[in-house]
């Protein structure tokens, strides 16, 4: 961290490499679609030339995926002034994530499953259980990256997991009912 | 609800998550790193006084440590005709390059590639404005699992003739034309600046970032080369002689 705080190029892409994919997967679950690698490369761009004013002794993680939740809520409201109509909000959460060809391939089909009901979910909900479980941040983590109190990391975890489990014990009903 | 209750969720997630979890690709890589130098360029961040202080130790003796965005490159390894480094990767990437179809490529920049070069066969067309009138293009060849980058730049662009961080440099002939085999040291990125005047006599800058070896010549029109994959260098240099 000290070299590439130092301007040292190589440590910087060994950064890169370190961090893109928990930025990457954030990226998705906070709703960037098909601008994650674009929100991903933006958070790093910015993390560099910022990297003057950054504490070394701070862990860069955090602060690079708050750079990240930023810029996707930056990007999903461009998005939506690019769309231009409010109606079109709900389809574009609906289509455009859904398309996602650049993002994401799951093999397994409960994967594939899980990850369609997490992306129904309100943005606060998939960040934070993005944060606790598919990036497996620590409260306090969580808590730097969404800018929250860690009460709120907290109780949001509770009532997002309530959320999505509500969404997955029907279709568990089904397969317990099929199989 | 209890955390229990929550258990087999939470594993899931965390698979999840797994299942998500990719490394990026050493081009994604080396886009980021191409994007943040030039983003320096355009905007120096203004260096903090613990950096200039570690720029400073840097200076006076810290040689083998790598201290600054251009003096990290200008390491102890950049003795000249010392032995090959490994063929590792290329230079297959700018900061921003627009897909564009192969007549597209020639209408812009004015240079024809072949579409199949030896066993090489074209699969990408890139082009990047440089300035409001010239185009670099780039053609991302590939054989089997290698791939092959060939870079077009327009007459009168100039490139830096001591790229930083690199491993060293050797003299080489393609065809007709002297050319340069740029070499990396091992294991670390080096960067090549290309800087290209306008009609109105401005001149900007684009940076391509390599880890592996560069073959690069100017032609008699005054454009210029670079050739870069993970081939042997005769094999590039007999690509190169295909490509004058």
């Amino acid at each position: 961290m000290a070299r590439t705080c130092a301007g040292d190029v190589s440590a910087f892409a060994d950064l890169v490499r370190r961090h893109h994919s928990a930025a990457r997967r954030l990226a998705l679950v906070s709703g960037a679609g098909n601008d994650a690698d674009d929100v991903v490369q933006e958070a790093f761009v910015r993390a560099f030339n910022a990297l003057a004013g950054f504490h070394a002794d701070a862990a860069f993680r955090p602060w690079l995926l708050r750079i990240v939740v930023n810029l996707t809520r930056n990007s999903y409201r461009s998005r939506m002034r690019r769309a231009g109509l409010v109606f079109r909000a709900a389809q574009l959460r609906e289509d455009g994530d859904a398309v996602d060809p650049q993002g994401v391939v799951l093999e397994a089909e409960r994967d594939r499953r899980l990850w369609a009901m997490l992306r129904t979910l309100p943005d606060k909900d998939r960040q934070v259980l993005g944060c606790r479980y598919l990036l497996d941040l620590s409260e306090a983590e969580t808590a730097e990256v969404l800018g929250w109190p860690r009460g709120s990391v907290k109780s949001r975890t509770s009532r997002a997991l309530t959320r999505l489990r509500a969404l997955v014990e029907p279709e568990l009903a089904g397969e317990r009912l099929h199989g | 609800m209890g955390e229990h209750e929550n258990g087999p969720l939470v594993r899931d997630l965390g698979d999840l998550g797994r299942a998500l979890d990719r490394p990026p690709s050493p081009s994604a890589v080396a886009t980021i790193v191409a994007a943040a130098l030039e983003s320096t360029e355009k905007a120096p961040p203004r260096p903090s006084r613990a950096r200039m202080l570690l720029v400073a130790a840097a200076v006076v003796g810290v040689l083998a440590l790598s201290v600054h965005t251009d003096d990290m490159f200008r390491g102890p390894q950049q003795d000249m005709g010392t032995a090959q480094a490994p063929v590792v990767g290329d230079c297959a990437t700018w900061a921003t390059m627009d897909v564009v179809t192969r007549s597209e490529l020639a209408d812009g920049s004015g240079w024809s590639p072949p579409s199949e070069l030896g066993p090489w066969t074209a699969k990408e067309y890139f082009t990047r404005r440089i300035t409001s009138d010239k185009l670099a293009a780039m053609v991302q060849y590939t054989h089997g699992d290698d791939t092959l980058s060939v870079e077009h730049y327009p007459p009168n662009a100039v490139a830096d003739a001591l790229p930083m961080g690199i491993g060293d440099i050797a003299v080489v002939q393609v065809g007709p034309y002297a050319a340069e085999m740029i070499r990396p040291s091992h294991d670390r990125y080096y960067r090549v600046n290309t800087s290209v005047t306008d009609k109105n006599g401005t001149v900007e800058r684009i940076s391509t970032v390599c880890d592996g070896n560069r073959l690069t010549w100017t032609a008699l029109d005054g454009s210029s080369y670079a050739l870069s994959g993970t081939i042997p260098e005769d094999t590039m240099i007999a690509l190169a002689e295909n490509l004058t």
